[in-house]
């Protein structure tokens, strides 16, 4: 037990880190579990956090994977009483109008891309997701997966691989954009 | 990095984009972060709802039969850098008979059963955030039982009871207290459950011997030569802690209670190598058995980490944290806030 004062000082380190990273954290949970379970899962989350918070990393941007991490271990520990899948599912915005107000071309592309996407194994969704949309450098990210930098880096490029895959059996548009493989990952 | 038409294409595609956060959103998250600030938690790494951290090991009757008659022979250094020459020699001593000992042999197809009793602080916090706000606590007692295979690799069981209210100084605190389980009907982490882990690793996190050592990797690769070992100890731990917390590293390993002995005597070795811990009790009563506590305190936490040997046979009894000031929480001086002790046995079969 913390005397008043240091258990004042942890909660205030605490509520900061909370207030920094609650929005992304409740994003990373609501693409992969959907809005009506995320908020719970993030709060399982910060309560493993707040009880290992000896443990959380002191830098913002790795304490955020750190808690990325934790929040899908809960995801993963829901999961497995329906199957032994390591990966979670990451689900993609439904296509609507709203999105793209410009080319048909564009929509039709999005709607490809969004077909492509679920026909993607969950384990390429996962580490495209954590490049695109949590934006996170390959350290972080493979952080968040329990892999090194290297082997997410890995991962990602076969990710890539796999949807351009998928993209060129499934495109139903003229909408071919040139694709490169070969640029440097961070 | 260098983005791709695709990548691109699909970055507009998040299904959960900034803009579509709910507003009431903010709301609910800062009530729920005053739920979190009022569960009950301990600045002590080995304080929370998992299985490893919080066993104490000791060992079957057989294995204390086996030290019956053993002369210590280990050499007690009469003063030095370390712990004081007492402390020193209880934990030499306690070192010297666990190499000894055989621990108990779990055959393929049994498990390594550790019951354990724990009392743990808990409480709420009253009162707004940024007004006048305080704790209110109470100590809570838990039992379970961890069922650990032969191949520590394969599947571990552990069945935890609920977490019972059971400890009270104040009116107030058992009001609360009462209020607060019933707040938690519904959360396993109070109310018990089953659990079934590979390699140990329940909820989902890896099962560690302290922070940052993975309980396999540590008990298969850990250096059995003291100072090699507390240097490790150090060095994963956050740079400069008090090494009250060093020894906390240290019992919270033993108290995971699969720990072979050979690695248990370097632990009670690296620990006598701690400058500043010293016998606080030779007739410390951990749950109604009476071994000598080795402890040392910690400046900011106002509190001591005990560690309670069997000095006659070397087995560790428990650990314990002592608070040491009255008025700084909600227990008076002396209290132990926290402690752990844990029968093993092995078993044929697992729930």
């Amino acid at each position: 037990m913390g005397t008043p004062q240091t258990r004042e000082k942890r909660e205030g380190r605490f509520a900061a880190l909370y207030n920094d990273a609650y929005a992304d954290v409740l994003r990373f949970v609501q693409r992969r579990a959907g809005p009506h379970r995320a908020e719970d899962v993030v709060h399982e989350a910060f309560l493993v956090a707040w009880r290992r918070f000896d443990d959380v990393p002191a830098g913002m941007d790795d304490a955020r994977a750190w808690l990325f991490g934790t929040a899908r271990h809960c995801l993963l520990n829901d999961q497995r009483s329906q199957s032994r899948r390591g990966a979670l599912e990451v689900r993609i915005a439904e296509v609507t109008k709203e999105i793209t107000e410009s080319e048909d071309d564009l929509v039709a592309f999005h709607v490809d891309l969004s077909r492509a996407w679920h026909q993607l194994r969950p384990e390429d969704q996962e580490v495209l997701s954590l490049a695109i949309w949590e934006n996170l450098p390959s350290p972080q990210a493979g952080r968040v997966l329990g892999i090194t930098a290297a082997a997410y880096r890995i991962r990602l490029y076969r990710a890539r691989l796999a949807l351009r895959r998928v993209l060129k059996h499934t495109t139903s548009t003229a909408f071919h954009p040139e694709y490169s493989v070969t640029e440097q990952l961070t | 990095m260098k983005t791709d038409t695709h990548l691109n294409a699909l970055r507009a595609l998040d299904p959960a984009p900034l803009a579509a956060t709910d507003p009431t959103a903010r709301l609910r998250s800062e009530a729920r972060l005053q739920q979190i600030l009022a569960t009950d938690t301990t600045s002590g790494p080995h304080r929370q709802p998992r299985p490893v951290r919080r066993r104490v090991l000791i060992a079957s009757a057989a294995a204390a039969l086996l030290v019956g008659g053993i002369v210590v022979a280990d050499v007690v250094r009469p003063s030095g850098p370390g712990a004081t020459a007492e402390a020193a020699e209880v934990l030499n001593n306690a070192a010297a008979a666990t190499i000894q000992t055989s621990d108990p042999v779990v055959g393929s197809g049994q498990y390594l059963k550790i019951d354990t009793t724990a009392v743990y602080a808990a409480g709420v916090l009253l009162g707004d955030a940024g007004g006048d706000r305080r704790t209110v606590e109470w100590l809570d007692k838990s039992s379970d039982h961890l069922y650990v295979p032969a191949d520590q690799t394969a599947e571990w069981i552990w069945n935890r009871e609920a977490r019972i209210p059971t400890t009270f100084f104040s009116e107030e605190a058992k009001a609360e207290a009462t209020k607060y389980q019933q707040s938690q009907a519904g959360d396993p982490i109070r109310t018990g459950e089953l659990l079934r882990a590979p390699g140990g690793n329940f909820y989902g996190e890896q099962a560690r011997l302290f922070a940052g050592m993975p309980l396999l990797e540590g008990v298969k690769t850990l250096p059995r030569d003291p100072q090699a070992l507390l240097d490790i100890i150090r060095q994963r731990g956050k740079q400069g802690r008090p090494e009250a917390e060093t020894l906390e590293a240290i019992a919270e390993a033993l108290a995971t209670g699969v720990v072979p002995a050979d690695l248990r005597a370097a632990l009670y070795k690296a620990a006598a190598l701690i400058p500043g811990v010293t016998v606080v009790d030779r007739q410390a009563n951990l749950d109604g058995k009476v071994g000598t506590a080795i402890g040392i305190e910690h400046p900011d936490r106002e509190t001591r980490m005990d560690i309670i040997i069997d000095p006659a046979t070397g087995l560790l009894i428990g650990e314990r944290v002592v608070t040491l000031t009255a008025g700084k929480t909600s227990f008076p001086a002396g209290t132990a806030t926290a402690w752990t002790s844990v029968q093993t046995s092995v078993v044929n079969s697992a729930p």
